[in-house]
């Protein structure tokens, strides 16, 4: 399987480069990127959201299962969103001229960024594992009123749309020729399998060390009894004389 | 108020004000942080004429800092002197958001009002629709309480409570801002009155989806001990 999807990466590369240069842009060679670019940013919105739902599942069910998932998940789409950003920022320097331009897609992204660090600075501020994921739930499922501002409406507000360098105007309007999306849709099926395969290996390894978490504590133990008692001893305190 | 849980509220609300009362030290921090920030504000324009444009954006930043900056007290102050695990027994958590919120409220929008008289003086700009800006002012301030006192409990119990309040409620507060901004604009230069209603709506309708999450989400992040 792996061995398959490598393959599938490798031909849809050699296509990326097979295919006609996009019209409608400034360096049509260079707008290549988005191929890589927008599969990126789709499955960040696939794992936020899918973050979003675990927490709220966490909150409902308090099973440790749905706190690994909303953790995994975003993990995965901070790793997208930096990869999103990367590309876009090197997108913007070689069609607009600049690194950055306070495009409002761009500044969007970069805020969804920095909820996405604010998740793990709250992550990190709680020593004690039940505070920790009850924090991160809730603050996880917080996100989705902004997200879905920051992703769906904000871009698409007319004034915003007006003042946009954004390629989303030649991308709605036809500015792509087929070719172009079959391979965009091509790496984003691709980027998103191998996205779920790192996600299963991050949700079982926080299984597992649920398990050897929970089997040290019953080592350190004899019979029921918490290790506690065992060293639960009367003192008396006598004035030396 | 008949029913217990509209009793709840009432007794947050006013032990809150009895607690405010005693010190004043929220409230003051509140309006001098904001006229701190609008004075430097104003500072950054001296001897220009602020643009129109551009005046809305500082009055929502100085309304954000000064929301951010002292609205974060409301659990952390609990949990500090002890008196968390007294209100947990004592209190629905749900009555207990909706009773700090209260207060929050209506010390944000004191505050806001306070800031916006000082800000048109100090700037100079008129302004063209006071309606709007007033209604943008008023859902801005309700969402600003609404949220921070959430973003308070959530941090409450971690470590570095004052910069991870920052941390973690500024990126949430942006859509409101960019909203309130736009709105704002619209109200002060007179132009693109209908997309400024729109955004007034868009502030309003966010401070609704605010206050339907954030007492069932207070509830799960501080209602158990």
């Amino acid at each position: 399987m792996k061995w398959l999807a490598l393959l599938g990466m490798s031909a849809l590369i050699i296509a990326s480069f097979q295919v006609p240069p996009a019209l409608g842009f400034p360096e049509p060679e260079l707008a290549r990127i988005i191929f890589f670019h927008l599969p990126c940013a789709f499955s960040t919105v696939v794992f936020v959201l899918f973050a979003a739902y675990s927490s709220y599942r966490y909150l409902a069910t308090r099973e440790w299962i749905w706190e690994f998932r909303a953790l995994a998940a975003t993990e995965i789409s901070l790793g997208t969103a930096v990869a999103t950003m990367l590309s876009g920022i090197l997108f913007s320097k070689v069609q607009w001229g600049a690194w950055w331009h306070w495009d409002p897609r761009q500044t969007s992204f970069l805020i969804v960024l920095i909820l996405l660090g604010a998740y793990f600075a709250v992550r990190m501020s709680f020593e004690e594992e039940v505070s920790r994921a009850r924090a991160a739930a809730v603050y996880s499922s917080l996100t989705l009123v902004p997200v879905l501002f920051l992703f769906f409406v904000f871009p698409r507000l007319p004034q915003v749309l007006k003042n946009s360098l954004h390629p989303s105007t030649t991308v709605q309007s036809g500015g792509f020729s087929q070719d172009y999306w079959t391979v965009v849709l091509g790496v984003f099926i691709m980027l998103l399998g191998t996205c779920i395969w790192i996600y299963k290996l991050h949700v079982r390894t926080s299984l597992l060390e649920q398990v050897l978490k929970d089997q040290d504590g019953q080592l350190e133990t004899s019979g029921n009894r918490p290790t506690a008692y065992r060293v639960d001893r009367g003192v008396s305190l006598r004035e030396p004389d | 108020m008949k029913s217990p849980w509209a009793r709840e509220i009432g007794a947050m609300v006013r032990k809150e004000f009895r607690t405010e009362l005693r010190s004043k030290s929220a409230s003051y921090t509140a309006f001098m942080l904001s006229a701190i920030t609008v004075f430097t504000l104003a500072f950054a324009f001296y001897g220009r004429e602020l643009p129109p444009d551009a005046a809305s954006g500082m009055l929502w930043a100085a309304l954000l800092f000064a929301g951010v900056g002292t609205l974060t007290r409301a659990f952390v102050a609990e949990e500090e002197q002890g008196t968390g695990d007294l209100l947990r027994m004592w209190a629905h958590p749900h009555a207990v958001y909706w009773g700090k919120a209260l207060f929050a409220f209506l010390q944000m929008s004191a505050t806001a009002g306070l800031v916006t008289l000082l800000f048109f003086m100090l700037a100079g700009v008129g302004v063209s629709n006071y309606a709007m800006l007033g209604l943008a002012l008023l859902g801005g301030s309700a969402a600003l309480a609404g949220m921070v006192t959430l973003v308070s409990a959530l941090v409450s119990r971690g470590s570095n409570r004052g910069t991870l309040a920052g941390v973690v409620a500024l990126p949430l507060l942006v859509p409101l801002v960019a909203l309130g901004v736009t709105a704002g604009r619209s109200a002060i230069t007179g132009l693109a009155q209908p997309a400024g209603w729109a955004s007034c709506g868009g502030v309003w309708c966010y401070t609704l989806l605010v206050l339907a999450m954030a007492p069932y989400q207070l509830a799960a992040v501080w209602g158990e001990p």
